[in-house]
């Protein structure tokens, strides 16, 4: 059996942080496990721009902070495993023994193509599984059980990766960030979506603004689906408005037809894991626990990322992370963690909050003020929201062309060009040749009028490319073809053998 | 997974137009697949004729996954007593066929002196009925066997013979090992009308949309099909109603909650519906209990769920209802024009050479094998020989590659490294898995196939981890487009095709 310091169990953001934190942190035996054929988690699939603002100092694309982070991984060392499941964990029988004492140790089951089934032990383990997606049955929605009920991030896998078309008329059920990006990612590749809807406004204003308030998509706050129609595909489903617990107002329902309907309504964390671990030692049922962050009631296990918390953005997930790799290299130092739980808390938040920053999420005043027909008041001001960062500023134009409001440069350069000439990074994808299970992700090199949007789009469908692609390689050049030397790059390195 | 391939499989790719098959079995339930079965062991030309795209997808599908234990129906009656039997039947099946079988017992509750009232009425039908080993329990005695159950529980009637099975493990086996032992299955066959022996022709010329299938015997277990079939052959004195139930699946850790099947003395409109563990590790409740239109009325209702989960509730005070992973409904035949106190299973010939069961509701899968012999001892009077045959082809049903042993894992993934790729992770399904499944005796056409023999997509994540990873195997494996998967019938797709 080989034997691991360290073993992270999910190779994303969380894992990928947390493992490189470890190895900086002085441990030299770390295993990174990824279940996916690239790491990342479910970065790869993410193909939108706005990831790393804090950590980077700039946007980039899913795949993009990805590479990041694979290429400092691999910089710094760490044995990692793609194509590989932890199917089971359990305490070893052995204890290790070190200076403070015994410890107990643990045993993973690895499975994968290479390998077959493995095990494997480590002293300390991290869990960074991430999130599953809540699906129509815990929604509990009545109706028919037809093809073309998909979640969010299933939909996001078979169009950005998988280069598959789900339907053509769509109804998003979730009106936070993953249900806004979808709605945006299924305009752009041409689908109809006919209607977000949500019990309450959420999600980044930034989301808003560029996913569907650019597009023209039809969003309901305050709605939910009554119920889904249709004997073999999605056929419709029935919506109606909510009160404010969250019971359907029958006498307002509507059905809406559709052949796809996509649920982006939250996220539950992906802890089979140590749910594996409780049953191996008869405590079937029990949660994690985790009162400093990173920490749980079982010593030596760690947790990081969504599988213990939902983060908005990727910054703080690689926080905790890196928090969460640091933690475990205290502990297998043998280092005194820090005594009162109260201080311990202290310091991971510390760190979670340099990575976080004010977030400007969807209210009902935003709705409000977006969804009215004249953006201009009556004084002749100009009312925008700043889409570069989650902070969302909100922020007015005077008719001498000040801009207030903003809470750096960057905001007040937007805003302006908002208001003359408004134009968005393009993000999406390229056909390969001879490959048609799989898209190379591409962004535009800088950002492009909004007008001509629609254009950018059109030459990459029509575009295919041959392997292998480098990543930031010009896919495209001046891809609208004015000498604007606008190009399109790829975000990630593909080989022929993937 | 491609229309073209439906009906092809287990003859070898040729259908043989002159053929004359000894008995065509109409409709592949279990009651349909059983009969197939038994009868693959005797040197006769089987085919079994199914409107769906696989074996199971009528009742089957959709049911509570228990054996019962003989206290519901008339005491005497066919129903009860085939439930005793066949409850009885189900060790050496599934022994035979390898597959699981839990016998954990059954309480039935009761909430007040009316309810008590009831059931004794039950126990007392389980007596006439045969069902062995009841005991009348206090509240008390019932909570030690079963430490969540409701405080408001006065007495129960513990059963010891209620047992798990899966539906759809035993529907499977019981068609592959028929479809190893030569029986044909065809698919997206709907009959639609049957000539019986006459002038024209010595067999039964069954109708199907795209031929005619000629018969010696036929065997009519077309469940809510089954009054129209007979219908072609006689005049019918039965009407037969869709009656819909709806579940729920939980998944929790089962074994912390229940253990054994919960069935309770329901106050005004709760019926039948009971909990369970399943033998998946996950717990059903339901069914309710609704008359609907048609026999593809399976949508799901607010209200119906609502129901399963407040009576489910009222069993179990502390049951984890957020742990829901899915809901569905299932229809049940019921023969609606005979007074509630004579109603019965009817198996009959309909006429000489063909037998039809008819308004099998639960619990049929209980039955079946003692319906099986019924139904088989009118199609022998009426002069079916069944010789064994010299030789037969053993079948075992096969557990996923997880499950098995070290030794067994290792040997198989040295002969195909897939079997290490992992597709499902809810329920632990590897690539070699779906390989296997693929090239097995009676291979899945439909999405809903491949989940009835591998449970992939009924976990937590209800397939959407897993769903377009195993549509990419099976585009590569039966060199298909995306668009022509299908989840269970024609226009059911489950994509358009390529983005770009």
């Amino acid at each position: 059996m080989k034997q691991y310091d360290l073993v992270i169990i999910g190779g994303g953001p969380a894992g990928m942080a947390a493992a490189v934190s470890a190895r900086e942190n002085g441990i030299r035996s770390v295993l990174l496990v990824e279940r996916s054929k690239r790491m990342g988690g479910i970065l790869p699939q993410c193909i939108h721009d706005g990831f790393g603002m804090k950590y980077l100092g700039r946007s980039v694309t899913g795949p993009e902070y990805a590479e990041y982070w694979i290429h400092r991984s691999e910089e710094t060392g760490i044995s990692s495993v793609v194509s590989c499941d932890v199917t089971d964990l359990s305490f070893s029988r052995r204890a290790c023994r070190t200076r403070h004492g015994e410890k107990s140790s643990f045993v993973l089951k690895l499975v994968s193509s290479e390998k077959g089934v493995e095990e494997a032990e480590a002293k300390a383990v991290i869990l960074a599984s991430g999130c599953r997606e809540r699906t129509r049955g815990q929604l509990k929605i009545p109706g028919s059980r037809p093809s073309g009920v998909y979640t969010a991030g299933q939909v996001q896998y078979m169009m950005n990766v998988q280069n598959l078309l789900p339907g053509n008329e769509v109804v998003i059920l979730g009106s936070g960030d993953i249900g806004l990006i979808m709605a945006r990612r299924m305009k752009w590749e041409g689908m109809n979506v006919r209607l977000v809807l949500g019990e309450r406004a959420s999600g980044l204003i930034r989301n808003y603004i560029q996913c569907v308030h650019d597009w023209k998509i039809p969003i309901r706050f305050g709605y939910t689906v009554l119920s889904i129609h249709g004997r073999n595909r999605v056929t419709g489903v029935t919506v109606a408005p909510v009160d404010k617990n969250g019971r359907p107002k029958i006498q307002g329902k509507q059905e809406i037809p559709c052949d796809t309907l996509v649920i982006a309504a939250g996220l539950v964390p992906e802890d089979d894991i140590w749910n594996s671990l409780m049953e191996s030692s008869g405590r079937a049922g029990e949660p994690i626990c985790s009162t400093d962050e990173t920490g749980t009631q079982v010593e030596g296990f760690f947790v990081c990322g969504n599988v213990i918390r939902q983060y908005d953005t990727v910054d703080e997930v690689t926080a905790s992370g890196w928090e969460a790799g640091r933690q475990a290299a205290r502990y297998l130092r043998n280092e005194r963690r820090l005594k009162r739980a109260e201080d311990r808390k202290v310091a991971a938040l510390e760190m979670r909050e340099m990575m976080s920053s004010e977030k400007h999420m969807m209210t009902d005043d935003d709705l409000m003020y977006l969804t009215s027909e004249n953006p201009e008041d009556a004084e002749g001001e100009y009312l925008l929201y700043c889409i570069n960062c989650p902070s969302g500023c909100r922020m007015t134009i005077q008719e001498d062309g000040s801009v207030s409001g903003n809470r750096c440069s960057q905001g007040a350069r937007y805003a302006v060009s908002e208001k003359n000439s408004p134009s968005r990074i393009v993000t999406t994808t390229i056909g390969i040749k001879g490959h048609p299970e799989r898209l190379i992700p591409v962004r535009s090199s800088s950002a492009v009028p909004k007008n001509r949007v629609v254009e950018v789009l059109t030459a990459c469908r029509k575009r295919k490319v041959r392997l292998p692609v480098i990543k930031s390689s010009i896919l495209i050049e001046d891809v609208l073809e004015d000498g604007s030397d606008i190009h399109m790059i790829s975000c990630a390195s593909y080989t022929e053998n993937e | 997974m491609d229309r073209r391939r439906i009906s092809l499989y287990a003859s070898g790719g040729v259908i043989m137009k002159d053929k004359v098959y000894d008995v065509a079995i109409i409709g592949g339930g279990i009651l349909g697949a059983m009969i197939a079965w038994k009868l693959s062991s005797c040197q006769l030309d089987l085919v079994v004729l199914e409107q769906g795209y696989d074996i199971g997808e009528g009742a089957a599908k959709a049911n509570s996954g228990i054996l019962y234990p003989g206290l519901h129906a008339r005491g005497g009656s066919l129903k009860g007593i085939s439930t005793v039997q066949g409850n009885a039947m189900y060790d050496t099946i599934c022994e035979t066929l390898g597959i699981p079988l839990h016998r954990t017992g059954s309480l039935y509750v009761a909430f007040s002196e009316e309810g008590v009232e009831k059931m004794m009425k039950k126990y007392e039908r389980g007596l006439r009925n045969g069902a062995p080993d009841m005991q009348i329990l206090s509240g008390e005695e019932a909570r030690q066997l079963e430490p969540l159950l409701s405080p408001d529980v006065i007495r129960a009637v513990y059963s010891p013979n209620t047992a798990l099975i899966s539906p759809f493990i035993l529907v499977t086996a019981m068609a592959e090992a028929a479809a190893s032992n030569g029986v044909e299955f065809r698919f997206g066959c709907r009959v639609s009308g049957i000539q019986t022996p006459g002038n024209r022709s010595p067999f039964f010329s069954i109708r199907t949309a795209g031929e005619s299938i000629s018969a010696r015997y036929v065997v009519n277990t077309a469940g809510g099909g089954a009054a129209s079939v007979e219908q072609f052959v006689r005049e019918q004195n039965l009407v037969i109603q869709p009656r819909r139930g709806q579940y729920f699946i939980f998944d929790p850790p089962a074994s912390a909650v229940i253990r054994h099947v919960l069935f309770q003395a329901g106050d005004n409109d709760e019926g039948g519906t009971l909990i369970a563990p399943t033998v998946d590790g996950n717990i059903i409740a339901g069914p309710t209990s609704e008359d609907v239109k048609s026999f593809q009325d399976t949508e799901t209702t607010a209200e119906g769920l609502a129901h399963v989960e407040r009576v489910a509730r009222k069993i179990i005070p502390s049951f984890p209802i957020d742990t829901a992973v899915t809901s569905f409904a299932g229809i049940r035949a019921n023969i609606t024009n005979i007074e509630k106190e004579q109603k019965d299973f009817v198996i009959r010939r309909s006429v000489k050479g063909m037998a039809s069961a008819l308004g099998i509701k639960n619990p049929g899968m209980t039955a079946a094998p003692y319906l099986t012999e019924q139904i088989l001892e009118i199609i022998r009077e009426d002069g079916l020989a069944t010789i064994p045959k010299e030789k037969l082809v053993p079948y075992r049903w096969k557990q996923p590659f997880l499950s098995l042993s070290r030794a067994e894992q290792q040997e198989l993934w040295r002969n195909d490294p897939r079997y290490g790729h992992v597709l499902c992770r809810c329920e632990k399904i590897t690539e070699g898995d779906l390989l296997r499944v693929l090239d097995s005796p009676l291979p899945p056409i439909s999405m809903d196939g491949l989940k009835k023999r591998l449970r992939i997509g009924m976990g937590r994540c209800q397939g959407s981890y897993c769903i377009s990873r195993v549509m990419e195997v099976l585009c590569r494996e039966r060199k298909c487009e995306p668009q022509e998967i299908l989840k269970r019938t024609e226009g059911s797709f489950l994509v358009k095709g390529r983005l770009k």
